[in-house]
């Protein structure tokens, strides 16, 4: 046999990519949601492009969107959450997904971005294929509430399944050994594009397999361009 | 030092030296023209003391994509571009200068990134300055065989093949969990590797093996986008079984791995105490047989059978394979005598 014919056992493992998108809905954020809006159309083609100019393959990639608010202000309207929504099978339920989100409210920093966050921790991510990716991005301008205030816990719309604590949540999202985490520890990255704040420089700090775009305080999140945006998504998986 | 390759394909760019007894070999492509993050491989020897090198380095675009600046003709680099090449200098200069790990972490750390002003404001831990692996087998040459240190940070790696005894690793990935199989699949992200805005470990580790074997360090493009390990085995001998000499198994080599990889690919290799390209290819005749019954004719024969099929052949590869393939790993605390 020739040698240009014996490569049947080489890989071309292929990508399984879950991405979940934690956006803040509140009234500052206008501009930035205007902006994701405006690219969630172009957004799985953009994400596949960058993939296969790695020269990386994507054999399952979907989308999950919560969008959050302030549980303080208006417990209510607080949290949005869609299931994984299949691409290119579910765009249209993407593309409505993401146009439904608005901004309004929120009330004054802080907002329950943590909230957000332990939902898309407790996420059903893919577990059956090879080369899982398992994908938080946050896009927030403001810190978070501290999670386990009665204030907010006591909600009616509350979610039951987050945790009280920052602690027990860094347990659920877990570190290289651990046996409580909810999140497979080879697969998992979280890309926060946030200011420097709390609780967002102690997690980069903190918490493995992240990236962290600090933006300055008070004046948004124009500076990182979408493109840049779907570059480091790629670049991160 | 940059030498000029004795062989140029398609981009991919091959280098290699023979002596009595000595068989060198390089091979270096990259996944987007212009744009490969791996430095040239590089294989020094200083043949009054019978002291060679062979390394390897990652720049680790994943960890380090900000820019360090543009080329004179306003190509940019990024980071991980320009610290592979440098590491790959430093790493020369260590060579030449003096054996003491030590000192070459200290080269790294203060010379890396020197003159460039140039800070990203990403932060997180996946993110790094500057960021490199390394993966070198500095040795010394004796009549009854090869004695080594190797020295890593990151995910490249470094191996001995022996006749009988097939490929071995040497040194242990930094990232959270070691079963080399359970890695390929999962390509999990590096908890160490050479950088200039944290604390990195230069693992080293010392060992022998009698002659004739052979050495290699690779970046994770040659081994981490294969079926199971043992595939990483089967495409080096494979590729040599059908070699006419050093410079056609670069060749070989080349074109094998850019019909698989994902990624941007290198290699080092020395073949010590064979009597000549002739001799070595035939040494390695029995084994690159068994490896193509025992392991590529099976994930062959499973392609054709569905994804389950394939995990199930992956597996028992795996099985049959581990045994030897870690033989080697078992004493990477401390020094391996055999």
């Amino acid at each position: 046999m020739s040698q240009n014919q014996n490569r049947s056992g080489d890989n071309n493992l292929k990508y399984a990519v879950d991405i979940v998108l934690c956006v803040d809905t509140t009234a500052s954020m206008a501009r930035m949601l205007a902006n994701v809006k405006q690219s969630a159309m172009s957004f799985p083609n953009r994400l596949a492009q960058e993939m296969a100019a790695k020269g990386r393959g994507i054999s399952s990639l979907r989308l999950k969107v919560i969008g959050f608010r302030d549980y303080a202000d208006c417990a209510e309207d607080a949290m949005v959450v869609s299931p994984f929504l299949r691409v290119p099978d579910d765009l249209d339920s993407f593309e409505k997904t993401v146009n439904a989100l608005h901004a309004g409210g929120g009330g004054d920093e802080p907002e329950s971005a943590l909230e957000a966050l332990a939902l898309a921790i407790g996420s059903d991510w893919e577990t059956g294929l090879d080369r899982r990716r398992h994908v938080i991005v946050m896009f927030t301008d403001a810190s978070a509430h501290r999670l386990g205030d009665p204030r907010h816990t006591s909600a009616a719309t509350y979610p039951q399944s987050v945790p009280g604590s920052l602690e027990e949540l860094y347990a659920q999202w877990g570190s290289g050994q651990s046996h409580s985490a909810r999140m497979e520890n080879p697969a998992k990255r979280l890309l926060m594009f946030a200011p420097e704040s709390y609780p967002w420089t102690d997690i980069a700090d903190d918490w493995n397999n992240t990236i962290y775009f600090p933006s300055v305080a008070g004046e948004g999140l124009e500076e990182w361009e979408m493109d840049q945006i779907i570059a480091t998504i790629a670049n991160s998986l | 030092m940059d030498v000029e390759p004795s062989r140029t394909v398609q981009g991919a760019r091959v280098w290699d030296h023979t002596a009595p007894g000595f068989v060198a070999l390089s091979v270096w492509t990259e996944r987007i023209a212009g744009r490969g993050e791996d430095a040239d491989p590089l294989i020094v020897v200083h043949w009054p003391t019978a002291r060679g090198l062979i390394a390897v380095f990652d720049g680790v675009g994943g960890a380090g994509r900000a820019s360090a600046g543009s080329t004179p003709v306003g190509q940019e680099r990024t980071q991980a571009w320009v610290a592979a090449r440098r590491l790959r200098g430093l790493v020369e200069e260590w060579f030449v200068d003096g054996p003491s790990v030590d000192a070459l972490h200290d080269k790294v750390v203060t010379r890396l990134a020197a003159d460039i002003t140039v800070r990203s404001r990403m932060r997180g831990r996946i993110h790094r300055e500057f960021p490199s692996t390394l993966a070198a087998l500095a040795f010394t040459m004796r009549p009854d065989g090869v004695r080594w240190d190797v020295v890593w940070a990151g995910d490249s790696r470094c191996y001995v093949v022996e006749p009988d005894r097939g490929l071995q690793q040497l040194s242990l990935d930094d990232v959270d969990g070691s079963d080399a199989l359970d890695l390929l699949l999962q390509d999990p992200p590096m908890t160490n590797m050479v950088s200039v805005d944290r604390e990195f470990a230069l693992n080293r580790w010392r060992g022998q093996a009698p002659a004739p074997c052979v050495l290699v360090t690779a970046t994770d493009g040659f081994f981490g986008y294969v079926s199971t390990p043992a595939q990483f085995e089967h495409v080096l001998l494979d590729t040599l079984w059908f070699a006419r000499d050093p410079a056609h198994w670069g060749e070989l080599l080349a074109e094998r791995v850019a019909a698989y990889t994902g990624d941007d690919a290198s290699l080092a290799v020395v073949a010590l105490g064979f009597k000549g390209f002739g001799n070595l290819r035939a040494s390695f005749g029995e084994r690159r047989n068994l490896l193509r019954h025992e392991h590529d004719e099976p994930l062959r024969a499973a392609a054709d059978r569905g994804e389950d099929a394939v995990r199930t052949a992956r597996s028992d590869s795996w099985r049959k394979y581990r045994g030897g393939y870690e033989q080697r790993l078992a004493m990477v605390v401390g020094e391996d005598d055999r």
